[in-house]
């Protein structure tokens, strides 16, 4: 039921998904606070995000949402990122467990979207470097084998935020322009039928006149 | 999404005859059912009474509606014998007026009689009018225009379509203008943030008229909308008892700001059912959740936004819950739902609804025996009286 591609550009819908306390809130607030910083605006809510930019001359409302991470909201994952174009999987290095839950997603959203959506994972807190518990090689392997992207961040300092967004931007775009040519997308097969469908005016008096 | 559940005593028209009934003729055939009308009607025009003869279905179901409550039962009886008459208008006025009996003379009539009132139009052009001030006329006729086709052809299409089907409808009448928008050289001086405008302008007026006829897009005949509704509604009085504590939220009680906060986002929830428009119950739900924003502290969020809401829905239980929420989700604008602040908030409502249908003692991190304790309480005895307590 997406409609992606008009006038006005490309509408791109991301979810944040991982287990509560990984971080996935402070980077989307780094994310916001980047962009109004100067502007002194103070942050109400960091539950999502709606923003307008530019990638090569391309229009793109980039919406951002934020999901509740505790355990027991789990089961309502499919409500929210249900028609998402891509996926921020955050993971905190320094608890394997989180790790283990963006597993979990990433087979979640494949079952669910298929190839469909972009997925990226984030190793964050990396200013805790020393407390690495989430070996380096196992991660980067481990989202080359499911075809994520893989990036670093640290909220507290803000590395690697605004790279991670621009990342998966671009990414989803690519994904968009390629189903959009292939014509298979969902988006293409609800466009093309505008025309009038002929009412099916058999369905009352056809029967009537069986008797 | 209603299930497609269809039971073997369903199938069959009720009167006997070999043909398939229609849930949509109480269960019979069209033949059946035109029949029965037709007594009625006599029936009625004889003895002089008001009350239509519900068909037996029907008088099942407000009985047990009766048992709950009297008025809502009276309010049923009354919007089914409307959502009736609405039928029988609809479908004589699309249906062929060759079958020949005593009806044929007044279809004519009624055709007629089935049109948008001048008002509704009359209104629509004002409201275009100060909207838009400054777009051209070809502008304005064709929104208008659009609004009318739009319309006439749900209406068409109410009666033979299944909701899903029905909704899809609306949602491609919706990029159907986007399309037009695109392409018509009335529009090119349009600038993108206006045409968004503008389609929220048809869904609004489009939808408020739709949205008066009983049963064709709110709680639509043939889905279970309107059962769904009060088992939502007893469920949560049967939760009454569910705390603060229990959801996790960081709320004060003691802080009088904190309360007004969780008043005012139960009220603009209750507001919701009486918006007319996707458009406008969306504004309720953005409001709502924007004082349950404040009400977290700030920055607020989505691991503190999500409880808080669950807590402002238990408090509220506010009116034909599921039915609004469905409404919204088949017939506003797809795209709006899927971005946008509006969206957002929406399917953290949407979530909310689903934690407390599936709710169990586990994701309240309470004992089972605790819980099932509370839950065979009378709803009456039950309740954190966090509301009534402090009023």
């Amino acid at each position: 039921m997406s409609n992606n591609n008009t006038s006005s550009g490309y509408n791109l819908k991301v979810v944040l998904l991982g287990e509560g306390c990984v971080g996935k809130t402070s980077l989307l607030l780094r994310y916001i606070e980047d962009k109004f910083n100067d502007k002194h605006f103070s942050t109400l809510q960091a539950t999502f995000l709606n923003k307008k930019i530019n990638i090569n001359n391309k229009r793109i409302n980039l919406a951002i949402w934020d999901t509740a991470g505790q355990e027991k909201f789990h089961a309502l994952g499919p409500i929210y990122y249900r028609n998402s174009n891509g996926a921020i999987l955050v993971y905190d290095i320094t608890d394997e467990d989180s790790f283990v839950k963006v597993k979990n997603w990433v087979k979640e959203l494949k079952k669910m979207l298929g190839s469909d959506i972009v997925l990226v994972i984030a190793g964050n807190k990396i200013d805790l470097e020393h407390e690495r518990t989430v070996p380096l090689e196992e991660a980067e392997s481990y989202a080359i084998m499911v075809g994520a992207k893989h990036c670093y961040t640290s909220a507290k300092l803000n590395q690697g935020v605004e790279n991670l967004f621009l990342e998966l931007t671009q990414q989803m775009i690519e994904k968009h322009d390629q189903t959009s040519q292939v014509g298979g997308s969902r988006t293409s097969r609800v466009l093309v039928v505008d025309d009038e469908i002929p009412v099916q005016s058999s369905c009352c008096s056809g029967s009537k006149s069986n008797h | 999404m209603p299930s497609l559940r269809i039971d073997q005593s369903d199938l069959k028209c009720k009167n006997g005859c070999e043909y398939f009934g229609n849930p949509q003729w109480q269960g019979y055939c069209s033949k059946c059912h035109r029949e029965q009308m037709i007594r009625q009607r006599r029936a009625e025009k004889a003895s002089g009474s008001t009350t239509a003869t519900l068909p037996k279905k029907e008088q099942k179901k407000s009985d047990r509606a009766n048992k709950l409550n009297s008025s809502f039962s009276k309010f049923e009886e009354k919007r089914l014998r409307q959502s009736e008459t609405l039928k029988l208008k609809l479908s004589s006025v699309f249906k062929k007026s060759s079958t020949a009996d005593d009806h044929s003379q007044s279809t004519e009539k009624r055709s007629q009689e089935f049109k948008i009132p001048n008002a509704v139009m009359e209104g629509m052009k004002r409201d275009f009018r100060t909207r838009f001030p400054t777009l051209t006329h070809q502008v304005d006729h064709d929104a208008r225009a659009f609004v009318h086709s739009f319309i006439m052809d749900v209406i068409k299409c109410a009666n033979i379509m299944t909701v899903d089907e029905l909704s899809e409808r609306v949602q491609r009448q919706y990029q159907r203008f986007m399309k037009h928008m695109d392409s018509s050289q009335h529009f090119q001086d349009v600038d993108a943030d206006t045409k968004e405008m503008l389609i929220d302008f048809v869904e609004k007026h489009a939808m408020t008229y739709l949205h008066e006829l009983p049963s064709v897009v709110f709680s639509p005949s043939g889905t279970e909308d309107e059962r769904l509704d009060r088992a939502m509604s007893e469920r949560i009085q049967q939760l009454a008892w569910v705390g603060e504590r229990h959801l996790d939220c960081k709320l004060d009680r003691a802080d009088p700001e904190c309360r007004l906060l969780l008043y005012k986002a139960i009220s603009e929830l209750l507001g919701m059912d009486s918006a007319a428009s996707p458009g406008g119950k969306l504004a309720r739900v953005r409001r709502c959740c924007r004082h349950v924003v404040a009400l977290c502290g700030a920055p607020a969020s989505a691991d503190d936004l999500l409880p808080a809401l669950i807590f402002t829905v238990l408090k509220a239980n506010p009116p034909r819950l599921v039915s609004n929420v469905n409404y919204v989700t088949r017939f506003s604008n797809a795209q709006r739902l899927m971005t946008g602040e509006a969206g957002y908030y929406f399917t953290n409502l949407c979530c909310a609804l689903s934690f407390i249908e599936n709710l169990t003692a586990e994701s309240l991190s309470m004992d089972k025996k605790e819980f099932d304790c509370y839950m065979a309480m009378p709803a009456s005895i039950g309740g954190s009286a966090w509301v009534r307590r402090v009023t």
